[in-house]
């Protein structure tokens, strides 16, 4: 290009023309010619020639300029390759070429057009700040020209568009580079949102009307029952084609492929999720498109009418022999049998066809598409083979990032639509992040999808942007991805107070695991791995599972959300079976529990009793944050906490600290000699964050510990207004009686039970206590 | 305003006399498509909507059948033709309306400045 706008050309002037006239002025004329033709008419009657022709002339003036409007002016096509020749009428029209043509000038005059809404809609940013933004660059507009220029070129438009100078002055500036950083924004989403548009607009202007005429049908036969135990899909794409963006991918072509060398019976094969029944779609739009394979419709059976009509035995064979009868003898029919296994087993809403498909298949009278995942597939081959045999098997993998971008930018121009709501791009990029890494059931792009539909619900004055999308997440699954609130951000940074609030001492544990906990949440961890793992070595009851627990109350919101498992139950090699079944035969499953609670913390108690190929597996855990089940699905590790637990070398830490060391400067030596004679590799060890010593509590730390215990109690008899304190001798007679060298303050609970909660019990049920009471207990009065 | 009166003469004379033609041939492509006349002409004689009698083994079945598939195909012929019939005459009509446009269309600014003269002069 030259560099300059020509706003006086000729081109420019018939646009200034058609605005001039517009479609109110097109239509007067219209309504004028026809008035003027019936007064001619009159006027001739009454011989009023002279009067007539004069209208005559007024009126194929009108009909001659309404005719050079409609069909010139109004569209304005481009008239060659050069800038100006391809600048969009509303482009010439909104600029004036009386004043001066700066880029603030330009953003002011094109911002409200409903091009530019959409991208800074889609964008989320308010169109106020990105002329603020623009208005402190000055920049050239030849700059602007050209860069608008290259978006065309570069989204398949052929004229230069309002969204191309709008985004053009998004792109050359540099003071809204750093608003799009604040906004965790960068250039190439405002070219993503452009592409989004010029896609649709492209597709809606390409769309074509789908019908082979009032005689298509008529060679064919009959298809009332498909009808009664069916659905059309061609008739439903024929309504309006929403799949065009696949109509020419990889799967549709193999299917047609498959068609075109004479395979009739496609197996579909796929993740759920990965779109199956939408490349039936596509297939059907694009044979609708082409008008190929002689108009074929494609029928998707629905096995619940079947079994809904079948009222008594052998009805369900009868019902699809007749359909299959009906499809094949009319000739154009494609059948489509979605989750094909509802088709091969016997139970409640399914029936095996497999004996009356058989000889259909064989005889090739028929097109079948059968929808279904790799795992029925391979269930099929080992219980229909003969039926197996006959298929052609058509993979369909998972589209990359761009494609699942693409078609969440489709999905959610239909849910704004249907939902009366606006989806911002960040949203949709958030949904494939989230959905990644939380969903595990679905394929891309179902999962995305579902994300971004059970986000809808948490849209806010009607926008679903990428906050929404994390609210989502953490209803769906428990787990935090949004930026810490102010509640939480408060309970972080006190984390080790809240912690201390239900457990004694033990600070640089404490310390160590809330600070993984703050690393995680302000996203400075590694998002590949756990939250954090740690190793708590000590002896029996000096708070490691308290810990534990206390992290999954203060962090997670509750106790319950602590996967504990007990690895002395896993000694023998076929116990990793267990660990890793998909929950179907195994209710202890830890894949199961995580799959249900994907943030917890998981502890695993006494990890050094449990066999070396679980301890092989929690290398893999600990590097990648995901395990794989029995199934082969992965499932994620990412939002848990891994606490694993061991009393190995606890006699070493006992002696130590009885001698005087600290818990700290212990650490090393137990490490060394864990490495060298212990049950743990040194390459395990290594992937822990941390290796925690929890020492044994001293006779201050048991004092404090029972007076914790108390609370509990006195929690509980709350509600029925009774309070219970103890003397300090009661207290050191508690100590004495619940603490063991061995057992550690593990017997202190049992303790307090026998010595103080079976007191109160006794007193109540005699009425010595009523409510409002308080009793002070000595050690005397103890049990 | 001279070079728009200017760019009007190029553009109806020109482009826009191209175009109509071009539409009004998609128009008459359009109706024959409506009416289905190549998949008609295709399947003149066949079965209507595929109904047929399988035939049987005995020769009485063989004739039974014969008869029944004929008057499904005498059933096809005559629907068919009817529309062929109908599609012809609407074909026409739009043909004649097409030809008459394209032949009116370069009389249209003739006919202004004609009819203005014979309106002022009498």
């Amino acid at each position: 290009m030259n560099g300059t706008l020509a706003l006086n050309s000729l081109r420019a002037k018939k646009a200034r023309l058609a605005k001039t006239i517009g479609s109110t002025g097109y239509k007067l004329m219209i309504t004028l010619v026809v008035l003027l033709f019936m007064a001619v008419g009159l006027l001739a009657y009454a011989n009023h020639l002279r009067l007539a022709y004069l209208l005559v002339a007024v009126a194929v003036a009108c009909l001659v300029l309404a005719l050079w409007y409609k069909r010139d002016l109004a569209v304005l096509s481009p008239e060659g390759l050069g800038f100006n020749e391809r600048l969009d009428a509303t482009v010439l029209t909104s600029l004036d070429s009386k004043t001066e043509l700066t880029a603030e000038a330009i953003w002011s005059r094109l911002k409200t057009h409903w091009q530019l809404a959409f991208i800074t809609n889609h964008l989320f940013l308010p169109s106020e700040d990105i002329g603020h933004a623009i208005a402190a660059d000055a920049i050239k507009p030849e700059l602007i020209w050209q860069e608008a220029e290259r978006l065309a070129d570069s989204t398949g438009r052929a004229s230069i568009e309002v969204m191309h100078i709008g985004a053009a002055l998004m792109m050359t500036s540099l003071t809204l580079e750093q608003q799009l950083r604040r906004n965790k924004l960068q250039k190439s989403d405002i070219a993503e949102v452009l592409f989004w548009l010029s896609r649709n607009l492209n597709l809606t202007e390409q769309r074509q009307s789908f019908n082979g005429g009032i005689g298509r049908d008529w060679s064919f036969g009959f298809t009332n029952l498909l009808y009664r135990f069916g659905y059309n899909i061609s008739q439903e794409v024929e309504k309006g084609g929403y799949f065009s963006w696949l109509t020419n991918s990889s799967g549709v072509n193999s299917i047609k492929q498959a068609f075109a060398s004479g395979s009739l019976a496609i197996a579909l094969i796929g993740e759920d999720g990965i779109g199956k029944t939408s490349h039936v779609y596509a297939l059907a739009q694009s044979l609708l498109a082409s008008n190929s394979r002689n108009y074929h419709q494609i029928f998707e059976i629905d096995p619940s009418i079947v079994v809904a009509n079948a009222n008594r035995a052998g009805y369900i064979e009868q019902i699809v022999n007749q359909l299959l009868h009906e499809a094949a003898a009319a000739g154009h029919i494609i059948l489509f049998l979605d989750d094909a296994k509802r088709f091969f087993s016997e139970g409640i809403g399914t029936f095996d066809i497999s004996q009356i498909l058989l000889p259909v298949v064989q005889s090739r009278a028929l097109p079948i598409i059968l929808a279904m995942t790799p795992h029925d597939y391979q269930t099929f081959k080992a219980t229909k083979p003969s039926l197996f045999n006959l298929l052609a098997p058509i993979n369909l993998n998972e589209p990359n990032e761009t494609d699942i971008i693409h078609i969440l930018e489709d999905t959610a121009l239909g849910l704004e639509h249907a939902n009366k709501v606006l989806i911002t791009l960040p949203a949709l990029k958030e949904a494939y992040r989230l959905s990644g890494r939380y969903e595990h059931d679905l394929a891309y792009p179902g999962k995305a999808i579902k994300l971004l539909t059970q986000a809808l619900a948490q849209a806010s004055s009607g926008v679903v942007d990428a906050y929404a999308i994390q609210q989502a997440v953490e209803v769906a699954y428990g787990v935090k991805v949004s930026s810490a609130g102010a509640s939480e951000t408060d309970t972080l940074l006190n984390l080790e107070a809240r912690i201390h609030e239900r457990m004694i001492n033990q600070n640089q544990a404490v310390s160590v695991v809330a600070n993984a906990i703050r690393r995680a949440r302000a996203g400075v961890a590694s998002p590949k791995r756990p939250i954090g793992s740690f190793l708590f070595l000590g002896p029996t009851g000096v708070g490691k599972t308290e810990l534990a627990k206390a992290l999954a109350t203060t962090y997670f919101g509750s106790e319950e959300n602590i996967i504990r498992l007990d690895m002395s139950e896993y000694q023998s090699p076929d116990d990793v079976k267990r660990l890793l079944s998909d929950g179907q035969n195994e209710s202890k499953s830890l894949i199961l529990a995580v799959r249900q609670k994907p943030a917890s913390v998981v502890l695993l108690d006494e990890i050094e009793k449990s066999h070396a190929n679980i301890l092989n597996l929690l290398l893999q855990l600990l590097d990648e944050g995901n395990l794989t089940d029995t199934s082969g699905r992965k499932v994620s590790f990412k939002d848990c906490i891994i606490i694993a637990t061991s009393n190995a070398g606890s006699t070493l830490i006992r002696e130590r600290i009885e001698s005087g060391d600290t818990a700290e400067n212990l650490q090393p030596l137990l490490i060394e000699q864990l490495m060298q004679k212990g049950p743990f590799k040194p390459e395990l060890l290594n992937r822990f964050d941390e290796i925690v010593v929890f020492r044994p509590l001293n006779q201050n730390e048991l004092h404090q510990v029972v007076e914790l215990m108390l609370n509990e109690v006195n929690n509980v008899l709350a509600e029925q207004k009774v309070s219970v304190s103890l003397t300090d001798a009661a207290i050191a007679k508690i100590v004495e009686k619940g603490y063991d060298k061995t057992l550690g303050a593990r017997p202190m609970r049992r303790a307090i039970q026998e010595s103080v909660e079976n007191v109160i019990a006794t007193k109540i049920l005699d009425g010595q206590v009523v409510p409002g009471d308080h009793l002070t207990l000595d050690a005397k009065d103890l049990g | 305003m001279a070079m728009l009166m200017l760019e009007f003469f190029r553009w109806w004379y020109g482009t826009g006399w191209s175009k109509t033609i071009t539409d009004l041939r998609r128009r008459l492509d359009k109706t024959t498509q409506m009416f289905s006349l190549s998949i008609i002409l295709r399947t003149l004689f066949a079965p209507w909507r595929r109904i047929i009698t399988p035939p049987g083994q005995s020769l009485d079945t063989r004739f039974r059948s014969f008869i029944d598939n004929m008057v499904s195909r005498l059933v096809g012929l005559v629907v068919r033709l009817v529309t062929l019939v109908v599609a012809l005459i609407c074909m026409s009509g739009v043909a004649l309306i097409s030809l008459l446009v394209i032949i009116v269309w370069p009389l249209l600014p003739a006919v202004v400045i004609v009819a203005l003269v014979k309106g002022i002069i009498g």
